[in-house]
């Protein structure tokens, strides 16, 4: 179960802010790509395109979804070459070998 | 990143000093902060000169507050249309084959962002800032032109530096007649900008009517004649120093106008001035890669052969002057078709003129053909290296003229084994990983040609045995100096270390221009020969001297190794270097030598440096990010001078690839045609976790005809193949076509998963 959230958009608007109606619905849900894709839907229910940028809607979806699986599968044994993605390339420092 | 070389080290070659991977000369200089570039030099008196620069695309300056800026502490002067001094040469004329109109302040008008509108001078840089600042320029603002949508059209009467706009071979209607299949697309390319570490930098000196220049200067001794005729004065009296370069790429081989400004400052102030652009003053007035809209036309019969190639392109350029990026060239000489044509258009924007950056043509128009072929090649349902195999150009496709070498062939070989191609499906987005990312293989082939310049030499054989070698070339951080001096050390039979190579100041003998991938071989050559001159002439010293164990052996004739000379017929008879010069009183011998080659072989020979690049990508595919996670590339280029400053060559070339098919993009805002991210920091460029895995081959090739020291360039054939070649690669990792550069995340979200 979700006890906490907290989710911060960046760069995809003219200033950072957080999903607070996102945040909200996802405390006490159950942790599933259900449940993240929801609140994703929810975080950028509001979002209007201006220009080119339309894209950067979905990509934002795309991107909490993928933050909040990170967030639940804990510290990773390596760090992602992006914070976003999941390659994972240089070991995140201590000894994190099973 | 293995950026140790790949084969082992070569033998050490007797008789010969070339061909070894000796480490750079002015490395040591260079990481200790020892090499003094433009900018780190101060004379006595020195003012700071800072450009102030139009904030509008087109227009009028109506005002400047020139009162608030001179009231400045510190300010000297400030040089507008109104007072600035005349100039000998008209700005507005072009001078010679990399001429351009320059912007010096001619008049109110303005017709670009980050045009000079004003140059202030001052005692500290801070004052000169500011003053330029206080200036608060007011404008009469007119319409940008920034795109296709608003450009104006024209017929360019030549594209690149001289080159012509359209080139036919071949009856193209009746190639595309007689096709079972034509691919048609069209591809575009954005603004880029050389974005050199070292920004363009002058320290000016005048000494009456003797000019000194501490500059980044690629071509000496031409820009000498340029500037002496900006300001009426002897070509001789104008010096010129650039011993490093923290990058040019063509750039800095072209005469500017904030530059210029600065030169006639401290003229009129009688003091040295010193002018270094910020970064985003850059962004204009220098030069850069111009925009181009391309379209591809490929005919193909059932064998997935061409039996036509229509390549068009679009190239943007000032609406004062002409740069066209020849892209469409770049379809002339590499895949063989029974009809060739291709053709350029210009577009008027409100942007600075472009220029030539790395591979100018070539780079951007590889970057649409390598993808149409491989669109060609996924038509016809072949691999891509078959499709390129089975279109092979045995002869020049456009004047089928032989080629002086080309062994493209083993590239493609080579580099497929190493990268290991076979295997690779012809469906896209059939690979992933052990992560579930998409992976992709793709590829291009490279290529390059080989134009010489004019270049002297001078080499002087001293009485310690050892010599100096001089000649007013350019090392932009290519490794030049090193490059250079070991083709004079091997004329010369003398080991590298005793040779002084004396270079990058304009009063030397002529190196002609580091330009079109072509120093090496035509300073290099001038060298060559300057140092055969110096030998002959030592050999005359005695073959005609009784007191010589040579002496009467003009018939048999001599051979130079390793600082001495032996007669051919009996080498045991030989004389060192020192005791002959000794025997003649300790004179020194100097020899000159001049870029030279069988123009008659020119002529008959199609010469080009080839390679062909293996991309792999890895895809996210949720969110579209790209990595490139490995490139091969093989590249032949005829003899290798220093492997190791050639594979930096190619790897750098390698990553400029990367760079331009996934980060390099100016973004003009189309409303007032400034550029949004006139930066490092928004402006991408790859850093090392963009570039994880590079390989460059070198593949062995012997090149009897380009010139005698069978010597192709390295320089710019890295960027042409690895943009396709990527750009194939994220095709074959997503199945989406992406025929806009840089690829961007955006282009990779849209795809629905039904293919």
């Amino acid at each position: 179960m979700i006890r906490r959230a907290r989710i911060a958009l960046g760069g995809v608007a003219a200033k950072p802010w957080r999903a607070r109606d996102a945040e909200a619905a996802l405390e006490g849900g159950p942790v599933s790509p259900e449940t993240f894709a929801r609140a994703a839907d929810m975080a950028l229910a509001a979002a209007k395109p201006s220009g080119d940028n339309g894209f950067k809607i979905e990509l934002a979806r795309r991107i909490i979804v993928r933050a909040l699986q990170l967030a639940s599968d804990g510290t990773p044994p390596a760090m992602p070459a992006l914070p976003a993605s999941v390659f994972s390339t240089a070991p995140m420092g201590g000894d994190h070998a099973a | 990143m293995p950026l140790e070389p790949t084969s082992a080290t070569p033998q050490r070659r007797h008789g010969s000093n070339a061909g070894q991977p000796l480490t750079r000369r002015d490395g040591v200089l260079k990481v200790t902060g020892r090499a003094t570039y433009a900018a780190d030099n101060h004379p006595e008196g020195m003012l700071y000169a800072v450009t102030a620069v139009s904030s509008v695309a087109r227009g009028r300056v109506t005002a400047l507050d020139v009162a608030a800026a001179k009231a400045h502490p510190g300010v000297v002067e400030v040089l507008t249309p109104s007072n600035r001094p005349p100039l000998a040469q008209d700005p507005d004329q072009k001078m010679g084959p990399f001429g351009f109109r320059v912007e010096v302040l001619q008049n109110d008008r303005v017709r670009y962002v980050n045009q000079p509108i004003a140059l202030v001078v001052a005692e500290t840089l801070e004052a000169a800032t500011q003053g330029a600042a206080l200036l608060n320029p007011q404008y009469e603002v007119e319409p940008a032109r920034t795109g296709l949508q608003d450009g104006e059209r024209f017929t360019p009467k030549a594209v690149g530096v001289g080159g012509p706009p359209s080139s036919a071979h071949g009856d193209l209607k009746a190639g595309f007649d007689a096709a079972a299949r034509i691919v048609e697309a069209e591809y575009t390319t954005p603004s880029q900008y050389h974005n050199a570490m070292e920004p363009h930098a002058v320290v000016a000196q005048w000494d009456d009517e003797y000019l000194t220049l501490d500059m980044p200067n690629q071509a000496l001794v031409m820009s000498c004649a340029a500037y002496a005729a900006y300001f009426g004065v002897p070509a001789e009296n104008v010096l010129i120093r650039s011993p490093f370069l923290g990058g040019g790429f063509g750039s800095k081989a072209i005469i500017n106008g904030p530059q210029l400004l600065a030169i006639l400052a401290a003229r009129m102030l009688r003091r040295p001035v010193k002018l270094v652009l910020s970064r985003a003053q850059m962004y204009g007035p220098v030069g850069h890669r111009g925009r181009t809209w391309q379209s591809l036309r490929l005919g193909l019969d059932g064998e997935g052969r061409l039996t036509a190639l229509h390549h068009r392109a679009l190239s943007a350029t000032s609406s004062f002057d002409e740069f066209l990026e020849p892209a469409a060239n770049a379809s002339l000489p590499l895949y063989a078709s029974p009809a060739i044509l291709v053709e350029h258009e210009g577009l008027r924007l409100d942007i600075g003129t472009p220029g030539p950056m790395r591979a100018p043509g070539e780079a951007s128009g590889s970057a649409a053909l390598e993808v149409a072929i491989d669109e060609a090649a996924a038509t016809c349902g072949m691999d891509p290296l078959a499709f390129r195999l089975n279109n092979y150009a045995e002869t020049d496709p456009a004047d089928g003229r032989p080629f002086s070498s080309k062994a493209l062939r083993e590239c493609y070989s080579k580099g497929a084994e190493r990268f290991g191609w076979a295997g690779r499906p012809l469906a896209p987005r059939l690979m992933r990983d052990e992560n579930g990312l998409l992976v992709g293989w793709g590829m291009g082939t490279a290529v390059f040609p080989c134009p010489h310049f004019p270049a002297q030499a001078r080499a002087t054989l001293r009485a310690d045995g050892t010599a100096l070698v001089e000649t007013a070339g350019v090392d932009m951080g290519q490794g030049a100096w090193t490059a250079l001096a070991q083709i004079a050390a091997e004329a010369l039979a003398l080991d590298p270390d005793k040779v002084e190579l004396r270079s990058g100041v304009s009063s030397l003998p002529d190196g002609g221009v580091a330009g079109g991938s072509g120093h090496t071989a035509s300073a290099g050559l001038a060298l060559h020969n300057a140092g055969e001159d110096a030998i002959a002439k030592l050999a005359d010293l005695a073959i005609t001297n009784p007191a010589s164990p040579l002496f009467g052996a003009g018939n048999v004739g001599v051979v130079a190794r390793s600082g001495r000379l032996h007669r051919l017929d009996d080498e045991a008879r030989s004389e060192s270097y020192t005791d002959i010069l000794a025997r003649s009183g300790g004179a020194e011998v100097v020899g000159t030598g001049i870029m030279a080659r069988d123009e008659a072989t020119v002529a008959a020979y199609a010469m080009y440096s080839h390679g062909a690049v293996f991309a792999e990508v890895k895809i996210d595919p949720d969110l579209g990010q790209v990595r490139v996670t490995r490139l091969v590339g093989a590249f032949a280029a005829g003899r290798i001078i220093n492997p190791r400053l050639v594979r930096s060559q190619y790897l750098g070339g390698m990553i400029w690839g990367i760079s331009f098919a996934l980060l390099e993009e100016a973004i003009a805002d189309r409303r007032t045609g400034r550029i949004m991210n006139a930066d490092l920091a928004e402006y991408h460029v790859p850093v090392n976790a963009d570039a994880p895995s590079l390989e460059a081959i070198l593949v062995p090739e012997d090149d009897p005809y380009v010139n005698p020291l069978g010597v192709k360039g390295v320089g710019e054939i890295g960027v042409t193949g690895t943009v396709g070649a990527i750009a194939n690669a994220v095709w074959h990792a997503t199945g989406v076509r992406v025929r806009r550069f840089p690829i961007r995340v955006e282009d990779l979200l849209a795809r629905d998963d039904a293919d």
